[in-house]
Parts: structure tokens; C-alpha cells; sequence
């Protein structure tokens, strides 16, 4: 599960991040999306213990990410926009390196298995500049995957994926979720959160608009009624930005 | 399009300099520029440099001739091995804009040309800084332009030449068929120097190290054929050489030729050099991306080896980073420092093992191969960089994993140290090697003791070295240079010194106390234990050694906890 209450991240005089509270409980695909700067990232990276938040409380798991960020950290993964992967490590090293990290016991029973899942059986002797964007930030995935976390952050996970990928891509993430993974994912892409998410958490300039199922949004403003998820967006986030 | 052309190269040069000026406003790149153009400076025009050697007349003579060579070797590398794709790099600016613009090839080729100027002029000006005690007495302007005349004639061979290569790459039949003059041309040149040299290998080899070496030499160049195939090369070297401006005017004459000679065959060349370009500028960008750690980084073609050392799934996971990094070595550029360094050593044990009753070699190896671990032991932690210095570009990646800080900094400092370890290590095994049965063994404690002490002190040594090293990066970042790309030129000389400075003093300060430990038990035991005073010595030096790093790394993890970014 995570837990987010009134987290703010600032840097220096910028508020990135202000005063955010939501939660995203266990089989529940939440997306978090908001226009170019709304802070989608920097709350991300706050969840996943990258950064520090200036004030408020993270918890995964159980566990505060700033007073137990080993425990919390153990039971989630981050796949970033951008696949961060070691010049030097091939596919397998890399799930070879990651199971370490996260002393995953069965690693050679689960690698395979999952590497077939993601398609990257054939390329495990690769290194990444081997590698299409596609299957990097695959192998990205994969490295989030093999610990089995019980909390996964996805931040854009559809980007450079082609339409097959983009396939497995959305059952990986709903099967984890039906397993009990509390998943947040963040995407411009609202006709894939709609189809995706059980609820939705808007963000614009750090702050939050909206937090709930789209029922339950539309249910609060009468004047959304009838709208989908890209009308509702535009009409809070357009609103907002004309404030 | 030569007016659009200009207005690009003129517009970046200001703005890059406007960005460079800009940065000075912060102090570190203030402070840094300072002390880069103060060394700079110092090195240029206060150093005191030895006269110019006149005893060796023979060797003086010869240097046009190895001018001229050695210019002929690299013009016949560009040729035969490549290697010089450098030449047809674009910028991505460059290559969206430029590529499909209604701009013809040989317009594109101009501009490689003009902006190659800007690399020529300041080439230009570091050999005038350079000669300025032993540049012939002819007027400055004359001599710029001897200088610039060699410096075009070769950037522009070298840019022909990539794109004779490209071209056959590209089209093999056709491009062969469009460039067949210039490829005859050098193979035949190669082909005459090799003719010429055969004949004398062996006497020039016997010859060797001695004045009949060089005699030799100059007699087997002045043959007829030899004389040709150096003549451009010679043609070259004699403009900037002129002692006197009638010299001069004689030999700027035929090179002003051959420069237009060049302008014509490069400006002219049908060679279809696009997928070179593109496959060139993106191992460019690749390299660049790796180096910054910027994610995306192209596909360089490099395959990995096979797995040596498998890692089990449990454990500290610490153990993780050290393999990652021990990998990196193997498979990055700092392998092949390692491998060079490796070879030498092994070539020494083999020249000791052959010639056992040349003991002189063998104590001249032997010194030169401690001689080496020793330096290692200050130099190791700069040149081995797979830590930190490597993997802050990752800082988001390493910060999402479930290690404290602490774990983190340590394992990537034992990466590093046990690598400078191990490569000291072998030195001071061909060392001790080289130096068997010689006096200075003597002196040294009981071999069992080295075996024993050797590679523990070294380990704690290079840990505090490497922990300096990777201090500097969580501490100071703007300060160290990472694997990735900093603005260069005179403040990034300067950030250098001062880190490097900075880095040899800290660790000398956290040397200090466990040398003074250990001295002091050597010299309160060395009376009873005589030579096994060094056990207790190294040992309560180590103890100290491992508190300091203990605390510096505790310390390091928690600032690693805190590091947000690098920037």
C-alpha cells in the first residue's frame, strides 16, 4: 500500500510539490497525471525514496520512507521515464545485479519466466546499447519486477514500447495488480489510465485538483457529468490554469 | 550559404562564450579559471627549459627526416586503419538541420572545412607558444603562416581520406571506382617506403641505439624512392623550418599548392559519406551520453565477453556494486590501462626469467616495477575511477535501492581499491621478482612477512585513497570531474588541479596518524623483535587505517543519503 500524506517537496524557492495527500491501496492502479510541470516526477521520485520530501509522510509498505527507507525500498520499484541501465551489464547481469540487491533467493527460477514475458528471452547476452529503446526500457521493467514488489511506480511506463509491447505492457501491470501490487503510474496518455486505472490523482503546479475514481469525481462536480477522463482533465487542469 | 554557414560558427562561438563568462560570476569556475591560466602561465613562460641539444649533430640532422615520417604514419593510419571518423562528426544540431536542408554534400564538406579552422587556429597558437624559444629567425606573421598552411593540408588529408573511406564503405563497387587514384596513390607510396626499408631491416635493426642507427637511417631515406614518397611530407615540415625568408618564400610556395591541391580534391570528392557521418556522429554522441550518464546513449556495436564471475542472488548486497564495477573494468576503456600495464609487467618477469645471469636487467626491471606500484599507490585512486566518480550519473537509480548509504559508498570504494590492489599486488611480485638475491632484498623484512603485509596494506591504503577520491564527489561535485563531460578548456584545468591537490593532501592528512602508529610500534619493538617489528607496525597501522575509513565511510553514506543531485 501507499500512503501519501501532506507531502511537499521544495527546492529552494520553487515548491515543486504542495502539500499532497492520497492514497493507493493493494490491487488498485491509480494514475497521476497533470500538464508539463505539475510536479508528476518529483512525486514519484519522492515515493520512491530518491528524494527527500521537504515535509509530509511517505509509507510503503508499512514502512516511512524516510525513517525505514531500506524496508520501504524493498518493497517497491521505480521504472523510470528514461531506462537507467549499467553500460557494462547485460540483460541477465542486470537481473543478476538487481536480485542481489533485493536478496531474491529464487532469482534463476523467475528470471526466465519473466524475461519471456517482457520477449527478452533472446537478447539476455546483450548489453543495452545492444538494445532498441523498446526492449531497454523492458529490461527496466524486468528489473523492477524481480523482486516481486508489492508497490510499483511507474513514471510514463509506455514510452518507446510499440504496440505489442504496449499490450503485454498493460497485462504485466494489471496481473501485478490483481496479485495485490498498490500500482501508481504516471502518463500523458489518458486513454490508457482510463483504461487502466481504478482511480486518478491531478496534479497541476504541485497541487492537487482531483483524487478518486472518475465516478467519484464527476460525482462532486455536477458540471463534469457525461465527460470522459480527457474532458474531465482539460476542465479541472484548464481551470486551474487560468487561475 | 557560405553567409549561413558563417553566421552558425559565428553565433555558437559568442554564445559559448557568453555561457563561459557567465559561469564565472559563480566563484569555484572564477577561482578554477585563475588557477588554470596561472598554470598555464608558469608552464609557458616561466618554466625553465633545457637548452636545445646540440651535442647529437646526427640526431639534429634527422629531424626533418622523422618529421616527415612520422607525418607519412599518420597519413598512412588514416588511410589503411581509419580511426579518424572524428573528421566526419556532426553535431545532432547539425545533422537535423543541415542534412535535410537543400544543401549539397560538397557544401557540407565546406563547412567541415570552416569549422575545422577554428581546431587549426588554436593549434596554431599553442606551436607558436610552444617553439617560441626555438622558432627559426624568420619574421612571426611568415612562420603563423607556415604553421597554418602544414596544420590545413593535413586536416584537410585527413578529412579526404575519411571520406574516400566512407565512400567505399557506403558503395563499395562505385566508390572504389571514384576514389581508385588516391587509394593507388598511398598504397603505392606505403608500398615504395616498405621496398625501400626491407632491404636494410636487418642492419638497421643490429645498428640500433647507436649513432650508425640514425646514419643508417638517413642513408636508407636519401634513396631515390624514398625522396619522392616524403617529398610532400618534407615539402610541409621545410615552410615551418625556413631559417631565412627567401628559404621560406621557396618552400610556402609549393605548399600553397599543395594546400589548393587539397582544397580541390576535398571540395570536389563525390564520395557519398552520409551513413558514415551519421554512424560516426552517433558513436560520438554515444560516447558523450555514456560519459554523462545521460540515458538513451546510442548503439556502439560493442558486444560483452563472457560472464567470469557469477553472483549469487543473497548476501550483502554491497557485494552487488563490486561485481558491477569489477565488470566495468573488464569491459571499459580502463582495461586496456590495465592490460598495458599487466603486459609490461609480464614482459619484464620474462626478460628476468631469460636472462638470469644479467642481473643488472633484472634489478633495473625489478626497481622500475616497485617503482610503479609505488606511484600506483598515489595515482591509482585518480586513474581508476570505476566508483562514484563512475556511477553518480546513476545517482537516481542507486538511491532507489534498499542499501544505506553507508553499504553504498563502501562497496564502491572496495571496487576501485581492490582493483588498484590487485595491479600493485602483481608489480611488486615482478619487483620482488627482478630484485632476488640483490642487496636491497636484504633490507627488506622476512619474504613471508611482505606475502603476509604486502596486500593488506595496500588493500587499507588504496581504501583511504579511494575514499578520499569518492569524498570529493559527494562533497564537492562541481569540483571533481565525474565520468561525464564538463565544459572544458582553461577552468576545467584549473577544477583539476585543485581536486587533484586537494585529493593527494586529504590523503595524505588521513595517512598521517596510522604511519605515526606504526612507526611508533616499529620503533618501540624493533629492538626485541628485530625484523618481525614490522608485523606489529603494519598491523597497529592497519587498525587505524580501517577506524578512519570506517568513520570517513559512515560519515560519506550519510551524505549520500542527503545527495539529491550532482549538479
Amino acid at each position: 500500500m501507499i500512503e501519501v500524506v501532506g507531502l511537499t517537496k521544495s527546492y529552494q524557492d520553487l515548491v515543486a510539490v504542495r502539500d499532497l495527500s492520497f492514497r493507493v491501496e493493494p490491487g488498485q492502479v491509480i494514475g497521476l497525471v497533470g500538464p508539463n510541470g505539475a510536479g508528476k516526477t518529483t512525486t514519484l521520485r519522492c515515493l520512491s525514496g530518491i528524494l527527500p520530501p521537504t515535509t509530509g509522510q511517505v509509507t510503503i509498505a508499512g514502512h516511512d520512507i524516510t525513517r525505514e527507507p531500506v524496508a520501504a525500498k524493498k518493497n517497491l520499484a521505480f521504472v523510470p521515464d528514461e531506462p537507467q541501465l549499467f553500460d557494462y551489464l547485460t540483460v541477465e547481469e542486470h537481473l543478476q545485479f538487481v536480485s542481489r540487491i533485493y536478496q531474491v533467493n529464487d532469482a534463476a527460477r523467475l528470471s526466465g519466466p519473466l524475461l519471456e514475458e517482457l520477449e527478452l528471452t533472446d537478447h539476455q547476452r546483450k548489453l543495452p546499447n545492444e538494445l532498441s529503446r523498446g526492449m531497454r526500457q523492458k529490461l527496466a521493467i524486468a528489473c523492477g519486477l524481480i523482486h516481486n514488489p508489492g508497490v510499483l511506480l511507474f513514471d510514463e511506463p509506455l514510452t518507446g514500447l510499440d504496440p505489442v509491447g504496449i499490450r503485454r505492457m498493460k497485462d504485466t501491470i494489471l496481473t501485478r495488480a490483481r496479485n495485490g501490487a498498490s500500482v501508481l503510474l504516471s502518463s500523458h496518455l489518458l486513454h490508457l489510465v482510463e483504461e487502466l486505472c481504478t482511480g486518478v490523482v491531478i496534479i497541476a503546479r504541485g497541487r492537487l485538483l482531483a483524487y478518486g475514481s472518475i465516478a467519484s469525481i464527476v460525482a462532486n462536480r455536477p458540471e463534469l457529468a457525461g465527460m470522459d477522463l480527457e474532458e474531465v482533465f482539460l476542465a479541472i487542469t484548464g481551470s486551474e490554469g487560468s487561475r | 550559404m557560405v553567409s549561413a554557414f558563417w553566421y552558425l560558427l559565428r553565433h555558437s562561438a559568442r554564445n559559448r562564450l557568453i555561457r563561459q563568462m557567465n559561469r564565472m560570476k559563480e566563484p569555484r569556475y572564477a577561482i578554477s579559471l585563475l588557477v588554470g591560466l596561472t598554470y598555464l602561465w608558469f608552464f609557458l613562460f616561466h618554466q625553465q627549459r633545457p637548452a636545445p641539444a646540440s651535442a647529437n649533430t646526427n640526431f639534429t640532422r634527422l629531424v626533418p627526416l622523422l618529421g616527415s615520417i612520422g607525418l607519412f604514419l599518420a597519413v598512412a593510419r588514416w588511410w589503411l586503419f581509419g580511426g579518424n571518423q572524428a573528421a566526419l562528426t556532426f553535431t545532432p544540431g547539425e545533422i537535423q538541420f543541415l542534412f535535410p536542408a537543400p544543401i549539397s554534400r560538397h557544401s557540407l564538406i565546406r563547412w567541415k572545412l570552416l569549422r575545422s579552422q577554428l581546431r587549426i587556429l588554436l593549434n596554431t597558437l599553442v606551436w607558436i607558444v610552444l617553439t617560441r624559444r626555438s622558432r627559426p629567425p624568420i619574421p612571426l606573421p611568415l612562420y603563423v603562416m607556415s604553421l597554418w598552411v602544414m596544420f590545413s593540408t593535413l586536416s584537410m588529408h585527413r578529412l579526404g581520406a575519411t571520406l574516400v573511406r566512407a565512400g567505399i564503405s557506403s558503395h563499395w563497387k562505385t566508390g572504389l571506382r571514384r576514389q581508385v587514384l588516391p587509394i593507388l596513390l598511398v598504397g603505392g607510396a606505403a608500398l615504395g617506403l616498405v621496398l625501400t626499408v626491407f632491404p636494410h631491416w636487418l642492419a638497421l635493426r643490429q645498428g640500433c641505439c647507436g649513432l650508425s642507427f640514425w646514419s643508417l637511417l638517413d642513408q636508407v631515406f636519401q634513396e631515390p624512392a624514398a625522396r619522392v614518397i616524403l617529398y610532400p611530407f618534407r615539402l610541409l615540415l621545410a615552410a615551418v623550418a625556413a631559417a631565412t625568408v627567401t628559404q621560406w618564400l621557396q618552400s610556402m610556395v609549393p605548399a600553397l599548392v599543395l594546400l589548393a591541391l587539397h582544397f580541390l580534391w576535398v571540395t570536389r570528392s563525390q564520395a557519398v559519406f552520409e551513413e558514415a557521418a551519421l554512424r560516426a556522429s552517433a558513436e560520438a554522441a554515444s560516447r558523450m551520453a555514456r560519459r554523462t550518464g545521460e540515458k538513451g546513449a546510442a548503439p556502439s556495436g560493442r558486444r560483452a565477453g563472457r560472464l567470469w564471475i557469477r553472483l549469487a542472488p543473497t548476501g550483502w548486497p554491497g557485494m552487488a556494486i563490486i561485481w558491477k564495477n569489477l565488470i566495468a573494468i573488464t569491459r571499459g576503456s580502463l582495461s586496456r590501462g590495465i592490460i598495458v600495464v599487466v603486459a609490461v609487467g609480464v614482459a619484464m618477469a620474462a626478460v628476468m626469467s631469460g636472462n638470469e645471469h644479467r642481473a643488472g636487467i633484472g634489478e633495473l626491471i625489478g626497481t622500475a616495477a616497485l617503482g610503479m606500484a609505488a606511484v600506483l599507490a598515489f595515482l591509482g585512486p585518480i586513474w581508476i575511477r570505476n566508483d562514484l566518480r563512475g556511477d553518480m550519473p546513476y545517482l537516481s537509480l542507486l538511491r532507489s535501492y534498499p542499501l544505506r548509504g553507508r553499504s553504498l559508498v563502501a562497496a564502491e570504494v572496495a571496487g576501485s581499491a581492490i582493483t588498484l590492489t590487485a595491479l600493485q599486488c602483481f608489480l611488486m611480485v615482478v619487483g620482488l621478482l627482478g630484485l632476488r638475491g640483490t642487496p636491497q632484498v636484504a633490507q627488506l623484512p622476512p619474504l613471508s612477512v611482505i606475502i603476509v603485509i604486502t596486500p593488506i596494506g595496500l588493500a587499507l591504503l588504496n581504501t583511504i585513497g579511494m575514499t578520499v577520491q569518492n569524498a570529493g564527489v559527494l562533497l564537492f561535485p562541481a569540483w571533481v570531474r565525474f565520468d561525464a563531460v564538463r565544459p572544458g578548456g582553461f577552468e576545467t584545468m584549473g577544477q583539476n588541479i585543485l581536486s587533484s591537490i586537494f585529493t593527494i593532501l586529504l590523503t595524505a592528512i588521513s595517512l598521517a596518524l596510522p604511519v605515526l602508529t606504526g612507526f611508533g610500534a616499529w620503533w618501540l619493538l624493533n629492538e626485541p623483535l628485530g625484523r618481525w617489528a614490522w608485523l606489529p607496525a603494519a598491523g597497529s597501522g592497519g587498525i587505524v587505517i580501517l577506524l578512519e575509513a570506517f568513520g570517513l565511510l559512515t560519515w560519506l553514506g550519510r551524505v549520500f543519503d542527503r545527495t539529491e543531485s550532482i549538479t
